[in-house]
């Protein structure tokens, strides 16, 4: 694949990046710019940019330990990058002082709260030192997610507690929000909630950056998705153009017997196999010509899946000659 | 300095708080119950103190036993106060910000518009804030209690060795918060500071015995709380200073190593 060829080789991945130009061309709400972040000797991860502007959501996939939680723990200042910048509406985090995080909400993967506190004095206390009056907003969103937030937290469900996770990352109606792993815990209907949410804020302008190992979830919600490999970026782009790339399945059926051999030449056929009047093919990327042929033919009907993302990510990661599509 | 987690920390240990409280003003108590004893047997009590090995007297820095101030210093002043002011010094210092990392909870907490050193300070002034209010306890409590047993004390005196005695464990509180600050690890930092609280003690208590230990006393903050008898002397200048400057030095060093931390794994 041609551009992810480019996007392996380093020296591509530092010109294509133009500092505080997001790709509409505004000043991008989250910036990576080829950040590295070694812990010690071992490398958490290693050149990688990408960016958010804002009324974007980027999902940031990968298996785990791939460098997801690095990163969002760069962009939020609580680990220094070893090289590169990590810059929040244009500033620079490691100068920027505290004062830029006052726009951030931020949802911790491995969630841990104040286990003395009831729901409402924890939130409470996250808005004083916010120095925010959260108090609207806290009860819109205790009401939608339906939480008691009378009960001790400690007296919580896991459930629960993320839902209160959720709230403090959104009750300050912050213009950035970095999600890390949010719907681990949240039964169906929450996590259903939880996506409008995520997709209202988006469309009131606000940048969403999330990561995830389940594909379904960043399907439903990312307009991008940044790929991280063993601490590599392996691709940035866009839900469709990943899709495109997608291994996908052709069942083409036709009035009489058809030869594979007509279909061979074609490029974006990987693999073919016939069975009577019905031809079993991979196809990757634009399928057109395929169709094309196939009606010259005598195609009567086609039967295809749309690709998972999922599929699109294993098919990357594969690419690149690991082993972590079980682990994905 | 950011006023609400000064108050939250105090908030959610006022159990603790209190119970610290109400062990101090037991035991200081039950020292000053017994008091009356001592005082009435003040002649054979002097001469059979007076018969124990010159070691023995200078180790738990027995002067004058059967004076109230000699009584008091020897009992509560020594060794009990000081390990106690430590013991809740180190527990405070050791989980401001390593607890906060061992919890986990430090991901939200450091990533609010809050500064480092803002955080770091605030957990400060709240060990400072318990360590004052045990102290001022501490005080009251043996003051009052001279009203009941015929202790003869100088006020000033009395506060003179409550702060200082008080200092003693937040420069132990210091070190356990600067510990936790580098390592981000509560048992690590506590354990640390424990062993070295335990350690000067020891060189303070022997360096009557042994020479050249006597060298290591200008070093070691039990020499500067309680080296010179402040229930006798009053308050020791040079000795509070010292005391102060080494707090104010570590709480520094734990703002530069807090700022320095990557949090998480």
């Amino acid at each position: 694949m041609a551009a992810q060829t480019s996007l392996k080789a380093p020296k591509a991945r530092h010109f294509v990046h133009t500092p505080a130009m997001g790709s509409s061309g505004a000043v991008p709400a989250i910036e990576l710019a080829a950040v590295t972040k070694f812990y010690g000797r071992s490398l958490g991860i290693e050149e990688v940019s990408f960016d958010v502007a804002y009324g974007q959501t980027l999902g940031l996939l990968g298996p785990n330990g791939a460098g997801k939680t690095t990163a969002i723990r760069v962009i939020l200042g609580l680990i220094r990058a070893t090289s590169g910048r990590a810059m929040i509406a244009g500033q620079d985090v490691g100068s920027g002082g505290p004062a830029m995080q006052a726009d951030v909400g931020y949802l911790p993967g491995t969630l841990a709260l104040y286990e003395h506190m009831t729901g409402l004095g924890f939130l409470h206390y996250l808005a004083r030192l916010r120095q925010r009056d959260c108090e609207v907003r806290v009860n819109e969103l205790a009401d939608r997610f339906d939480i008691d937030l009378s009960r001790r937290i400690h007296d919580l469900s896991r459930g629960n507690k993320q839902k209160i996770g959720v709230v403090q990352a959104f009750m300050h109606n912050p213009r950035v929000i970095i999600l890390d792993e949010p719907t681990s815990g949240l039964d169906p209907i929450m996590q259903h909630e939880f996506e409008a949410l995520v997709g209202e804020v988006r469309d009131e302008g606000c940048a969403v950056l999330l990561s995830s190992h389940v594909m379904s979830e960043v399907e439903a919600l990312a307009d991008r998705v940044a790929i991280l490999d063993h601490g590599r970026l392996v691709t940035c782009q866009t839900i469709q153009e990943l899709r495109a790339k997608a291994v996908r399945r052709l069942e083409l059926e036709f009035a009489q017997e058809v030869s594979p051999q007509d279909f061979l030449g074609l490029s974006a056929i990987t693999r073919i196999e016939a069975h009577g009047t019905t031809l079993s093919c991979q196809v990757v990327g634009d399928e057109t010509e395929v169709l094309r042929v196939a009606v010259e033919h005598g195609l009567r009907s086609v039967r295809t899946e749309e690709p998972s993302l999922e599929e699109a990510f294993l098919a990357l990661v594969d690419d690149r000659n690991t082993d972590v599509s079980t682990r994905g | 300095m950011h006023i609400a987690i000064v108050l939250e920390s105090l908030r959610s240990h006022w159990r603790s708080v209190s119970a610290w409280c109400i062990g101090m003003l037991a035991i200081s108590a039950m020292l000053l119950a017994m008091y009356p004893s001592v005082q009435d047997s003040a002649a054979d009590m002097d001469q059979f103190i007076a018969q124990f090995p010159d070691a023995l007297r200078a180790m738990f820095r027995m002067t004058d036993y059967s004076s109230g101030p000699g009584y008091l210093s020897t009992e509560m002043f020594s060794a009990m106060a000081p390990l106690m002011f430590i013991a809740i010094a180190t527990a405070w210092g050791s989980s401001a910000t390593a607890g906060e990392e061992d919890k986990g909870t430090a991901d939200l907490l450091f990533s609010l518009p809050i500064s480092r050193t803002s955080v770091v300070l605030s957990k400060a002034a709240a060990m400072l804030a318990v360590l004052a209010v045990v102290g001022a306890v501490l005080f009251a409590g043996i003051y009052a209690g001279t009203a009941f047993v015929s202790i003869e004390l100088q006020l000033s005196n009395l506060l003179a060795v409550c702060v200082a005695t008080a200092m003693l464990g937040a420069v132990f509180g210091a070190v356990a918060l600067f510990l936790g600050a580098l390592f981000g690890r509560r048992s690590l930092a506590l354990g640390i500071s424990v062993a070295l609280a335990i350690a000067s003690y020891l060189l303070f208590s022997l360096a009557p015995l042994v020479g050249w230990l006597g060298n290591l006393l200008p070093y070691n903050p039990f020499e500067w709380a309680t080296g010179s008898q402040p229930l006798f002397n009053g308050w020791d200048g040079p000795g509070i200073a010292w005391l102060a400057l080494t707090v104010m030095g570590l709480l520094g060093g734990a703002v530069v190593a807090i700022r320095r931390r990557d949090f998480g794994s």
